[in-house]
């Protein structure tokens, strides 16, 4: 694959958009993933992910390929994820009220009206979306990058320019402040599986 | 091994990613610990949870893309549209003044090289635009805060917008923006215009 982008590269520089094109079509999932996972809000990934791709067009005939184009999308991706967490909590402390609900937070609450598994899955993904949306950006993206992306500690101080020790100290912190948070969830899932028995059971009967 | 010890390494432990030289004392503190087993199943719970988290249908690949090269267009078309002004204004003012307003942030509160490394992405040839000064300098994403960003964006916008240099000033003191460029009076070894 990275020889694949290599050529990308190769052809674009060369004069060819169509390589900039294919980098696009196959990095744009993972790109909008990411981001989703950092800001919580659909639209705004796709946005952001949209103003990634646009920093990449403008900066890829001066890209050296010291490193591989993914990673060097990825950290461009996730410095525009945290200023954009940056922006908004600013705007936050600035501006919004007290009593404002979070949208962040409670973007994907689910209508009792959706079937019942899909109710579950939306009304998790809720809970731990507004969980995540909980932690201090730097912790929230390390746990994103370690937790969902796979990266290794020293993948992730290379992308965030901080030592190892600082990027195992966040992920400690946010997982332990997501199990604070996420305490009442557990279980939900077998609690999810007994709702589905039970709603299975009334038909059969 | 104490156990304040152990729990700041289960999350490796329970990932497999502890060092190997680790594990075994880890392994044994574990096997006489029933507190810390606890804590790391309750460690393994809490990921377990956060796995169920799906993402929501990424965009449409080729209307996503559709969408990228039109901003490539009109951002580039922006940039042509002013360039041609900020020569009216007297040459290098505008680069200066980013450069100036640049190196006065970082040395004010970030790392003693990044000066010299915003110095060297603002001279660079290439260079005509904040948004080209930023992508010129990775590191500026550390080293400025997103307001400073926008600071800059804001300045590039009234160099863009104004044509006299005096009304320039007028303007610039204006705004907020005059707090920022307050740092810059000992640069220009007197204070800004009405600051």
């Amino acid at each position: 694959m990275a020889t694949e982008d290599s050529e990308f590269v190769r052809r674009f520089k060369a004069g060819d958009e169509t390589g900039f094109d294919e980098l696009v079509r196959r990095y744009q999932p993972r790109i909008h993933g990411l981001l989703y996972r950092l800001v919580r809000d659909s639209e705004d990934a796709s946005d952001l992910a949209q103003e990634v791709f646009v920093r990449v067009f403008r900066a890829l005939p001066g890209f050296q390929e010291k490193s591989g184009f993914y990673t060097w999308l990825y950290r461009i991706a996730v410095n525009v994820g945290l200023n954009h967490l940056r922006a908004r909590r600013r705007k936050k402390e600035h501006g919004a009220s007290e009593t404002q609900m979070d949208p962040e937070a409670f973007a994907n609450l689910p209508d009792r009206r959706t079937p019942q598994a899909d109710w579950h899955q939306t009304r998790l993904r809720a809970a731990i979306g507004a969980a995540v949306a909980e932690l201090p950006e730097r912790q929230r993206a390390v746990f994103v990058m370690r937790q969902y992306d796979g990266l290794s500690n020293d993948e992730i101080a290379r992308a965030l320019n901080c030592a190892t020790g600082t990027v195992k100290a966040h992920y400690f912190f946010a997982v332990r402040r997501l199990q604070e948070l996420l305490k009442e969830l557990k279980g939900a899932t077998a609690l999810n599986r007994e709702e589905q028995e039970s709603q299975h059971e009334v038909h059969q009967g | 091994m104490k156990c304040t010890r152990v729990e700041r390494l289960l999350l490796e432990y329970l990932e497999h990613r502890l060092d190997p030289k680790r594990a075994p004392s880890v392994h044994e503190h574990l096997a006489g610990c029933p507190g810390c087993r606890e804590k790391l199943e309750a460690f393994r719970q809490t990921l377990a949870i956060t796995t169920l988290d799906t993402l929501p249908p990424a965009p449409d690949p080729e209307r996503f893309l559709q969408d990228v090269r039109r901003r490539v267009r009109v951002e580039t078309a922006d940039t042509r549209r002013w360039t041609p002004r900020i020569l009216v204004l007297g040459g290098s003012l505008a680069l200066a003044t980013i450069v100036l307003l640049g190196i006065t942030l970082s040395v004010r509160h970030r790392p003693a090289t990044a000066g010299s490394d915003l110095l060297e992405a603002a001279l660079a040839p290439d260079t005509t635009s904040v948004a080209d000064f930023l992508d010129a300098a990775p590191q500026s994403f550390e080293v400025l805060t997103d307001s400073e960003r926008q600071a800059l964006y804001g300045l590039e916008s009234e160099l863009v917008q104004n044509t006299d240099f005096d009304d320039l000033l007028d303007e610039l003191n204006t705004d907020e923006m005059s707090q920022l460029l307050a740092g810059l009076e000992h640069v220009y070894g007197r204070p800004p215009k009405g600051g």
